[in-house]
């Protein structure tokens, strides 16, 4: 019999609604999965942690660790508005939580127009200040930009070097609503690089939330993207379950706080300060899921603003050198 | 130089960690590269072209894989050191265990110990009975409510608040459910399959489940309603919602529906959503007219058998032909003269409202204390009259005492009264097998069904015996042996109720025909 009863603070719109049943599929120190057949995630965290579409927020006490309370393999059940694990010393009432839920469908960002396009340049020049061992941002930006590249790990360089080729081809056939090509790039970078989810996953998903929150406007592009999001579910198949339902929520347009935070902040371009604190916030996420994904996002938001694709990448990549050398003027 | 691989199936921990253990391993003596990652088919690739694997190795996604390149002697010591560092240590154990120990003295403290349970089953005395069953509900559990005497506006007020939450309430007054192939309260070991019960009656859903066992096809599910949910004021809440449960269910091809004939609204209602269910449905509206009940979809039965053998041709892709009420006559000595009435005792009461329906048409007026029409009623329910049925599970013969089906005494002792009286032909009963009934109902019969036909012997008279037994034979109680004991002290036996039924008819016109009396 439980003894705690948790209120879940706020769940995302991809839990189910009713009753549903699982078991524990992973526990870490900050969260817990449960899986759902046939086949879905939820994930649960505490306070301090951000919303996920999958998730679901408790008023845990900051010291409380999921993994002294549960284990992998243990039953999960939600009867009547409570969580109940099979042997678990809390459960949780899911009643009086909000339901939390961002539609980057229904953001309008245009980099044409000035305000947005600043904020998308203080977004990228926060990115560029963060530093990233390991980060598809830092690989990039090294290898498009040092003339002398430091010695690195064989495996971190065969990394930067599939990113490298991989991502700008991805913008290339994105622009041009190349679903084939698309779903080519996107196999490449599927489940690829370090952490538990992998960099490449890290960064797709950004940049579908980047693509999302720009193609409004554009029926071509809006129906593009359905296509590629249902093709971005079944190629998930080939990165780990958890990582899968990061892709999968992101092929609908649904993402982590953090990053659906930045595409708001972007879109309203309103106070530059809140919108520097918000990309902090979202590149502290993980070790380099956080930068993975906002390099993702904003290079997603850009896709479709017009750019020669060509240009892309070491144009971008300098971008923050001419902004500030541009302030400072 | 050596390379080392280790996959740990289904193995996950945070990207801190996994590159605080790459870094942590990369710093070992003799290693000179180090790698923990998940073992997507792109990261493997990835190890490859690094030079970290020789080939790809078998794992999945889900997988974690460490893999190293040093000197040989160092690298095995190196996934020890790897594999201890992931080691995590087991939860603490405090309450919930003690808390294991505990009976649970409430619903909730039930679904503490049984998270994944959808279902609670309440057997309550009836006054406390509905605000167990709204806390069941509050909790999300669908309800079999065991329970009786629950007043029809509470009956009514629980199942308006299940449909709301789209959970079913089984009864009040539920006495047999089939779910997941687990029997619950008075129900068969079936063997399961795709067809699907939704019933009013418990008597009926055994009898059309253990016939549908009997004759190889299966059940999916058996859905128990209680007996008052297709009253005009419940309004069949309880069919609706159990009929869209096996429309949906994809492991349901059929669909059988079991009970008395509805108010016109309410099977109006039923018929309309069995109608819109997109499967067969077998509707057995007991004593109702089959050409009433037609249509597209639904296949009217009038008979429990007969429900049961047109699902199982429809399950087998077969379409069913008009079944020809079959009447096998047993071969009986003459009986005397005076010998001219049917006396049915029954523990199942759909069983007896089907006999009296069914012996009405061939026999005339079937007294009973559960008349199939007013004027049928039995003056006095402990003497029989002329052709006399006699549901022994109904509330007059229970208070106080359990259901025959549990208990044999009361028609025990109704059986050798009515074995002692000259005008009795044929006795017909009931023998009801499965989980909740007597565990050897034959012991407790076999030796007052040899004392009654005795008592008749000693008076120049042959009695007839005539039953069938409602069972499985992977019902508890052994149904071989059931069905062998009771042949042996001369009962016949048919195959359903419907068959024996009939066979009591035959015996008692035979009579009348050879007696000259008709």
């Amino acid at each position: 019999m439980p003894i705690v009863r948790f209120q879940a603070l706020s769940v995302g719109s991809q839990v189910p609604p009713h009753s549903f049943s699982g078991t524990v599929h992973s526990v870490f120190r900050q969260a817990c999965n449960l899986w759902l057949e046939p086949g879905t995630l939820l994930t649960l965290l505490p306070c301090q942690k951000g919303n996920l579409p999958h998730g679901i927020r408790l008023d845990t006490s900051s010291h409380f660790v999921f993994l002294h309370a549960l284990r992998v393999g243990q039953s999960a059940a939600c009867r009547g508005g409570i969580l109940r694990i099979d042997g678990a010393d809390f459960s949780v009432d899911l009643r009086p939580a909000r339901l939390w839920h961002i539609n980057l469908k229904e953001l309008h960002l245009d980099l044409c127009r000035p305000t947005q396009a600043q904020s998308w340049v203080v977004a990228w020049s926060e990115l560029n200040r963060h530093y990233h061992k390991g980060g598809l941002s830092e690989n990039l930006r090294t290898f498009f930009l040092s003339g002398v590249r430091p010695a690195m790990p064989v495996l971190s360089e065969t990394l930067l070097r599939q990113g490298a080729y991989t991502i700008p081809s991805l913008l290339q056939a994105t622009c041009r609503l190349r679903l084939r090509d698309v779903i080519s790039c996107i196999r490449s970078l599927i489940g690829l690089g370090y952490g538990l989810t992998p960099s490449g996953d890290d960064f797709l998903v950004g940049y579908m939330a980047g693509l999302w929150c720009t193609a409004r406007a554009n029926p071509s592009r809006m129906e593009f993207l359905t296509a590629l999001g249902s093709e971005l579910s079944e190629v998930s198949q080939n990165t780990n379950e958890i990582s899968r339902a990061y892709l999968r929520s992101a092929a609908k347009g649904h993402v982590s706080e953090p990053i659906a935070k930045l595409a708001q902040q972007l879109n309203q371009a309103n106070d530059m300060s809140s919108l520097r604190a918000t990309t902090q916030t979202a590149l502290r996420v993980g070790h380099t899921s956080g930068s993975d994904g906002v390099l993702g996002m904003l290079l997603g938001c850009l896709v479709w603003q017009g750019l020669p694709p060509h240009l892309l990448l070491s144009d971008l990549l300098r971008l923050p050198v001419l902004c500030d050398s541009t302030s400072q003027r | 130089m050596a390379r080392a691989t280790k996959i740990i199936r289904n193995f996950y921990r945070d990207s801190v960690s996994l590159m605080q253990l790459s870094s942590t391993i990369a710093k070992l003596p003799g290693v000179e590269q180090a790698s923990a990652i998940m073992a997507s088919p792109n990261n493997v690739t990835l190890l490859v072209e690094a030079g970290l694997l020789a080939e790809p190795v078998e794992a999945s996604a889900n997988d974690l894989l460490i893999a190293l390149q040093g000197e040989a002697d160092a690298l095995e010591s190196a996934l020890a050191t790897a594999e201890s560092s992931l080691k995590q240590p087991a939860p603490s154990s405090t309450g919930s265990e003690q808390s294991r120990g505990m009976s649970p003295r409430s619903i909730e403290m039930g679904l503490g110990n049984l998270v994944g349970a959808n279902l609670a089953l309440i057997s309550t005395p009836g006054e406390y009975a509905a605000a167990e069953a709204f806390k069941a509900l509050t909790l999300g559990l669908n309800v079999m409510l065991f329970s009786d005497n629950v007043e029809i506006k509470d009956e009514i007020a629980l199942k308006r608040f299940a449909q709301e939450r789209d959970l079913i309430v089984m009864g009040p007054d539920c006495g047999t459910a089939i779910i997941n192939g687990i029997p619950l309260a008075f129900a068969n070991v079936v063997r399961r399959g795709a067809i699907g019960v939704v019933g009013a009656s418990g008597t009926g859903l055994q009898q059309v489940t253990c016939l549908i066992d009997r004759w190889g096809g299966g059940i999916s599910q058996a859905i128990g309603t209680g007996g008052h949910d297709l009253h005009r004021d419940v309004g069949g809440l309880s069919m609706l919602q159990g009929l869209k449960a096996l429309a949906a269910d994809p492991s349901t091809s059929v669909i059988v529906l079991i009970s008395k004939p509805p108010s016109p609204e309410v099977s109006a209602t039923v018929l309309e959503a069995a109608t819109g269910a997109g499967k067969a449905v077998v509707v057995n509206f007991l004593g109702a007219d089959p050409d009433q009940l037609r249509r597209e979809n639904i296949y009217p039965a009038a008979t429990l058998e007969d429900a049961a053998a047109v699902a199982v041709a429809l399950a087998n892709g077969i379409t069913p032909e008009a079944r020809r009420a079959s009447v096998t006559s047993p071969s009986t000595p003459s009986l005397a003269p005076q010998q001219r009435y049917v006396r049915g005792l029954y523990s199942g009461g759909t069983f007896c409202y089907e006999a009296s329906l069914l012996l009405k048409k061939q026999l005339g007026q079937i007294n009973s204390n559960t008349p199939v029409e007013p004027g049928d009623r039995l003056a006095d329910v402990w003497t029989s009259q002329k052709h006399t049925v006699i549901d022994l599970g109904d509330d007059l013969f229970t208070r106080g005492r359990p259901h025959p089906m549990i208990d044999h005494r009361l028609r025990n002792e109704r059986l050798i009264k009515e074995a002692s009286d000259p005008e009795v032909a044929v006795i017909l009963l009931d023998i009801v097998l499965g989980y909740g009934s007597h565990p050897d109902p034959a012991a407790e019969m076999v030796p007052v069904i040899q004392k009654a036909r005795d008592l008749a012997t000693k008076a120049g008279r042959h009695l007839v015996t005539i039953g069938f037994v409602c069972g499985t034979a992977a019902d508890p109680q052994n149904l071989s042996r059931q069905e062998t004991a009771l042949r042996e002290v001369g009962v016949i036996l048919a195959e359903s109720n419907a068959q024996a039924v009939r066979m009591a008819a035959s015996v008692v016109l035979e009579t009348d025909v050879t007696g000259g009396r008709l």
